[in-house]
């Protein structure tokens, strides 16, 4: 059997949901540990996995009133921007909550930033340094404590305002994110200025602020870091998505 | 009915001399050596515990564990066919997942290998994990919502073909096909970002 046959046999489909006979789950372990395409496949799999785990609305009896919920709202924004003044600018018009879209959801995702731990230091690791390993690590619950120390201990910490801000927009815990966030803009320059407005801006599309998203995402183009590109790119597709439908 | 015996290729080995020669390097003290093993075998690793706990979070924390037990085999040199790597990779996934399974309380390996320095070989995998999660999010956003719904089902829910296709009022064939199409268009999107 080949790698085609594994996957035409849905083998790795099988192996994430927990299919196979414990010989087979062996056996193909120990060919994707090789196996470059198979391991792909199952890697993939199971962050679609995880993703859809954790969908909104994925069950429970709620969803139906969910879904009636959205669709209503979604109809009212609709109704309200086809109703709107023609002649006021887009983007100033659209107001937080008004049109909650697919797209713009699509656009509010977050990929946590990268932090690089130093690889040597004089003194012993704070409390910053701990959390900052679960943050590597994915586990941005973890890191959350050890964070709101090291910024409580020093409150002009931008690197432990910014990365507690991102770990509170990571646990969907927005609005937490969105204060933190701007208390570290508060701050003033600082290394991560740049990123700070970015992921604020992120945050807000969460929340459906687009006029607060667009404000973040201007900051941050001005700050002309290596983030620029994708800020302008971001910039011009929530100003295209929040355009009347015509 | 019996289950057909499935098989699957011997191991072309693209890393079979490279495994061979990281244990050896391990063996002979080559912090390198470690970084490396952690970088091949770690995503893998990871996805072992994953396919086996069914518990993304926990495998986080047991990959860890999963990476020292291996380092430290590799250290004292109990690995005695160094080409038996991939095997023996497997195998102390496997245990760790079980163990956790079990509920037994976790021993810790801790020494002689310093925390400090085994604190790093897990990082990478679990973050790149929630990158690439990120990167799925946004494709499977981009598909139909039955197709989506589909998968939610078999992926998330467990759900076998043919329940999926009573409860939508499908085919069985057509949900396959649904299925199908639905993954090669993340796979598409995803390799396109």
């Amino acid at each position: 059997m080949d790698c085609d046959k594994i996957e035409g046999a849905e083998i790795a489909e099988k192996y994430v949901g927990g299919g196979l006979s414990e010989v087979e789950a062996a056996d193909f372990e120990l060919h994707f540990l090789s196996c470059q395409r198979c391991f792909e496949r199952v890697q993939l799999l199971q962050d679609m996995q995880a993703v859809l785990e954790r969908w909104p609305g994925r069950s429970g009896r709620w969803v139906g009133i969910l879904a009636i919920a959205a669709c209503l709202l979604l109809a009212a924004g609709v109704t309200w921007l086809r109703l709107r003044p023609a002649s006021e600018p887009a983007a100033a018009r659209a107001t937080p909550g008004a049109r909650p879209t697919l797209n713009l959801t699509a656009l509010a995702v977050v990929s946590p930033p990268r932090y690089l731990q130093p690889r040597w230091r004089a003194a012993g690791p704070t409390s910053f340094d701990v959390a900052m390993l679960r943050y590597s690590n994915g586990d941005f619950a973890g890191a959350t404590p050890g964070l709101l120390v090291a910024a409580k201990g020093d409150p002009g910490n931008s690197a432990a305002g910014f990365f507690l801000g991102i770990c509170y927009l990571m646990q969907n815990r927005d609005d937490e994110a969105i204060a933190q966030l701007k208390a570290t803009i508060a701050l003033g320059d600082s290394p991560e200025l740049e990123e700070t407005h970015f992921y604020l801006a992120k945050a807000l599309l969460r929340k459906q602020d687009v006029p607060g998203a667009i404000a973040e995402l201007r900051h941050a183009v001005a700050v002309h870091g290596p983030r620029q590109l994708e800020e302008r790119n971001l910039l011009e597709s929530i100003v295209r998505e929040a355009r009347p439908a015509k | 009915m019996p289950r057909a015996k499935l098989s699957f290729p011997p191991m072309q080995d693209a890393n079979g001399e490279e495994s061979a020669g990281l244990a050896e390097r391990i063996f002979a003290g080559d912090r390198n050596a470690e970084a490396e093993l952690a970088d091949l075998y770690g995503p893998r690793v990871f996805a072992i515990l994953c396919a086996r706990t069914q518990d993304r979070e926990a495998s986080r924390d047991l990959l860890h564990d999963a990476l020292i037990g291996i380092l430290k085999a590799l250290r004292q040199g109990e690995l005695r066919d160094a080409e038996k790597l991939p095997a023996f990779v497997a195998a102390v996934a496997r245990n760790i997942a079980h163990t956790h399974l079990r509920g037994r309380t976790r021993a810790r390996l801790s020494q002689p290998i310093e925390e400090a320095q085994l604190a790093s070989p897990s990082h990478g995998v679990a973050f790149e994990a929630a990158e690439r999660e990120a990167q799925v999010r946004q494709a499977l956003l981009q598909l139909d919502k039955t197709d989506r719904e589909i998968l939610l089902r078999i992926l998330a829910d467990g759900q076998k073909l043919a329940a999926i296709a009573r409860s939508l009022g499908m085919s069985q064939e057509a949900v396959r096909q649904r299925k199908s199409r639905a993954l090669k268009k993340v796979t598409e999107i995803v390799k396109g970002m």
